[in-house]
C-alpha cells in the first residue's frame, strides 16, 4: 500500500516493465493450443545501444485467414486440426506491439497487418478481418478508435488505438486492487479490453467469453464493478486450461459462439495455428 | 541565479519578442517538381515560397499545385515532399524539419515535391489540410494531458474556438492564437516556481518524503529528434545527409521534475541530462562504478583512456568540464533555428514557454556523433 489513495489509472515505466514481464509469462502458460506466437520483450535501441529499462512487447506473425470457399463454411464447427492448403492471397499476418506512452503514462497498442506477399493492409482490409463485435465496439466506444501514427520505436506509421482515454477506463477496471497487484495485472486486464477492438486473438478474451458476454463486461467495468472477482475467476480458469485444453476450447466455442452468433474455427497453417472467428450474421 | 525572478520580470518584453519571432520565422523554400511528374516540356521552373517555421508542408500544397498545375499528369494527386532522397514527415513542423535535416542551413531550401507514388510504408497517409489539423489537435491534446493531467480543456473546446485556433495557426496569427489558447488554461511554466516553492516547503518541513498523490510534478511537453552524424564530424556542412528515418531517433517524452528537485533553476543542460542520459549525463553510472574501486577486479581493460576527472564525483563547478567531455559526442543542439550547444545554461522552462510551437510542444534537435 503506497499512500496514494487516489489512483489515476496510469502506470510508470517501471510498472509497465513489471506488468510486461507478468503478461509474457502468463501468456506462455495459457496458450490455448500451445503454438500461438508468444509475446517477447524488445529493448529499445538508441544509436545502437539497447536500453536496460525501455522497450516494447511484440507478438508477431499472428495469422488470420479470410473466408474461403475451400473451407468448411456451412456453420459447422471445424475440427481442431484441420489443415488448410496454403493459398497466399487469403492469409493476413498481423504484428502487435505494446509500447509505453510517456505522455499518457499508459500502454499503447500498435499493430499492422500484411498479406503473405508483404503488401501492407489498409484500414479497410483490416476492418474486414474484424469480428462484427469488434466493429461494434469500435463504432460505439468513445475510447477505442484506430488511427495511424508513428511507431515510437520504429519510426514508421503503424495502426494504433488512441490512448487518450485509457487511464480513465483502467482506473475503473483496477481501482480495487492494491498497488502491487495492479502492476502485475495491468497489461493483461488492459489487453482484455483492447483486444476486443482488435483482431488480436487474445486468450484472455476467450475466458472473458466463457464467463461473461463482453458487452456486459464493458458495462460492468465502466460501472466500477469489482473486477477483482473477475480476475480471480480468470486465474482459476487459466490453471484448468493447462490440463484441459480441448475441453476448454469446446466450452469456449459453445459459450462464445452462442453469445455472439458466430463460429470459431481453430486452423493450422504452415505450422502456426490461428483462431478464426466467423460471424454468421454479418 | 538569485536574481532570476527579477531578470524574468525585466525580460518579459524580450520573451514576448522571442515568441513573436518564432511565429514570424519562415524558411525560404525552392520547390522542384519531381521529374516523373513532369508531363510538359520544357519542365516548369521551381517554385519559390516561404514555409513558416510553425507551419506544415501540406498546407503549402494549394499554392504549389497552382504553380505546377499546367504540367501535372491527370489523375488523383497524393502529394509528398522529399529532401535529398528522404521523404519528409508532414506532421513535423517545417522549422523542425529544416533544423534537423539541414545541418548547415541551406537557403533557399531545395525540396522536391511529388504528386504521385506516395511512400505509404514510410509516411502516414495525408489527406491534405484535414490530416494536418487532426494531427495538430492530437498533439495539442497530448500536450494538455502532459501539462494538466487530462485533455478536458482541449476536448471541450467549442467548435468555433477549435476552428479559430486552427485558422490562427494556419495563418501564423499569434494574437488570435493567444486569445483562444489562454482559455485552455495551459498557462506558462513559472520561471522561478522552484525558488518560490522550495522556500515555502522548507517551512513545512523539507525532509518530508514525497507523496505522489499530493505533489504534482511539473511536466513539460518535449519532442526530441536525435540525429546521428559522423563521429569525427568537424564542420556541420560535412554532415552526411539523412538518407532514412532510421538514423533519427524520435523521442516524444515529457520532461518531468518534482518540486523537491527544483532547488536550482533548470538549465537546458539539466533537462537534456534527464531526457538523454546516454549523451548528456555528467557522470554515467556505468563509467564511474568500475573506476571508483580502482583496486577491484581485472576487467578494467577499458579504464585506461579515462581522465582523472572521471574518478571524482563531479562537484557542481565542474559540470561545465563534463559537458566539454561530452561535446565530442553531442555535436549540435538546435531549437527554432538557434544553435545552443555552447549555451547550455539557457533556462529550460523559459524555452518551453517562448520557443514552443503552437501545439505547446518544445521541439529540440540534437546531433550526436556515432559510428555510421
Amino acid at each position: 500500500m503506497a499512500g496514494s489513495s487516489v489512483w489515476d489509472g496510469t502506470l510508470s515505466l517501471d510498472e509497465f516493465s513489471v506488468s510486461a514481464k507478468a503478461l509474457v509469462s502468463k501468456w506462455g502458460q495459457i496458450d490455448v493450443d500451445d503454438s500461438l506466437p508468444d509475446w517477447a520483450w524488445r529493448p529499445c535501441c538508441r544509436m545502437g545501444v539497447p536500453s536496460e529499462t525501455e522497450g516494447f512487447l511484440a507478438l508477431e506473425g499472428v495469422y488470420q485467414i479470410e473466408e474461403n470457399n475451400g473451407l468448411d463454411d456451412d456453420g459447422g464447427i471445424v475440427e481442431h486440426d484441420t489443415w488448410v492448403q496454403s493459398s497466399c492471397d487469403n492469409v493476413h499476418v498481423y504484428d502487435f506491439h505494446i509500447a509505453y506512452s510517456f505522455s499518457y503514462k499508459v500502454p499503447v497498442l500498435y499493430f499492422q497487418g500484411h498479406e503473405a506477399g508483404g503488401q501492407l493492409l489498409t484500414i479497410d482490409d483490416i476492418k474486414k478481418d474484424l469480428s462484427s463485435q469488434s466493429l461494434k465496439t469500435l463504432s460505439e466506444s468513445k475510447w477505442t478508435f484506430i488511427t495511424r501514427e508513428e511507431h515510437p520505436h520504429l519510426s514508421l506509421p503503424w495502426f494504433t488505438l488512441h490512448p487518450c482515454g485509457t487511464s480513465d477506463w483502467m482506473k475503473l477496471l483496477l481501482d480495487k486492487l492494491g498497488d502491487k497487484d495492479r502492476s502485475l495485472q495491468y497489461l493483461s486486464a488492459w489487453l482484455s479490453v483492447v483486444g476486443q477492438a482488435n483482431t488480436l486473438s487474445n486468450p484472455f478474451q476467450f475466458f472473458l467469453g466463457l464467463l461473461k458476454d463482453s458487452s456486459e463486461f464493458e458495462a460492468l467495468g465502466l460501472l466500477n464493478f469489482p473486477l477483482t472477482v473477475w480476475l480471480a475467476a480468470v486465474s482459476v480458469k487459466l490453471t484448468d486450461c493447462q490440463q484441459e485444453n480441448l475441453s476448454v476450447e469446446r466450452d469456449f466455442k459453445r459459450e462464445y459462439c452462442s453469445s455472439r452468433n458466430c463460429n470459431i474455427h481453430f486452423l493450422r497453417l504452415t505450422g502456426r495455428p490461428t483462431v478464426r472467428i466467423k460471424t454468421l450474421n454479418p | 541565479m538569485a536574481a532570476s525572478a527579477r531578470d524574468v520580470g525585466d525580460a518579459t518584453a524580450w520573451s514576448a519578442e522571442a515568441a513573436r519571432r518564432v511565429w514570424g520565422g519562415a524558411i525560404p523554400l525552392h520547390v522542384h517538381l519531381h521529374d516523373a511528374d513532369v508531363t510538359a516540356l520544357p519542365p516548369p521552373p521551381p517554385f519559390l515560397t516561404l514555409g513558416p517555421r510553425i507551419g506544415y508542408l501540406p498546407l503549402l500544397v494549394p499554392i504549389i499545385k497552382a504553380h505546377f498545375s499546367s504540367t501535372l499528369p491527370p489523375g488523383v494527386d497524393t502529394v509528398w515532399f522529399e529532401y535529398k532522397g528522404l521523404p519528409l514527415k508532414w506532421y513535423i513542423p517545417i522549422g523542425v524539419l529544416f533544423d534537423l535535416l539541414c545541418a548547415e542551413p541551406e537557403r533557399p531550401w531545395n525540396l522536391i515535391v511529388h504528386f504521385r507514388g506516395y511512400p505509404a510504408e514510410i509516411l502516414s497517409p495525408c489527406e491534405g489540410e484535414d490530416s494536418v489539423k487532426w494531427s495538430y489537435n492530437n498533439s495539442l491534446k497530448e500536450a494538455a494531458f502532459i501539462i494538466t493531467g487530462n485533455s478536458k480543456n482541449v476536448m471541450n473546446m467549442s467548435q468555433a474556438d477549435q476552428a479559430a485556433m486552427w485558422e490562427s495557426v494556419r495563418k501564423g496569427d499569434m494574437d488570435s492564437y493567444t486569445n483562444i489558447s489562454t482559455r485552455l488554461k495551459l498557462g506558462l511554466f513559472e520561471e522561478d516556481w522552484s525558488v518560490a516553492t522550495s522556500s515555502a516547503e522548507r517551512q513545512q518541513g523539507s525532509d518530508e518524503p514525497e507523496s505522489p498523490g499530493s505533489v504534482r510534478p511539473c511536466r513539460v511537453p518535449v519532442r526530441l529528434y536525435v540525429r546521428r552524424v559522423q563521429e569525427d564530424l568537424e564542420y556541420l556542412e560535412d554532415a552526411i545527409a539523412v538518407s532514412d528515418w532510421e538514423s533519427v531517433s524520435y523521442i516524444n517524452r515529457p520532461f518531468e521534475i518534482r518540486k523537491e528537485e527544483g532547488k536550482s533553476y533548470i538549465t537546458l543542460a539539466r533537462a537534456l541530462e534527464t531526457l538523454l542520459p546516454e549523451f548528456f549525463s555528467s557522470k554515467p553510472a556505468a563509467d564511474t562504478q568500475p573506476v571508483e574501486t580502482a583496486d577491484s577486479p581485472p576487467d578494467d581493460s577499458d579504464t585506461t583512456p579515462r581522465t582523472p576527472r572521471d574518478r571524482d564525483p563531479a562537484p557542481a563547478s565542474q559540470r561545465g568540464a563534463d559537458l566539454t567531455k561530452n561535446a565530442t559526442e553531442v555535436k549540435l543542439v538546435r531549437v527554432q533555428g538557434i544553435d545552443l550547444q555552447n549555451n547550455m545554461d539557457v533556462p529550460f522552462l523559459w524555452m518551453a514557454n517562448y520557443l514552443k510551437n503552437p501545439e505547446c510542444y518544445l521541439h529540440v534537435c540534437v546531433y550526436v556523433g556515432a559510428g555510421i
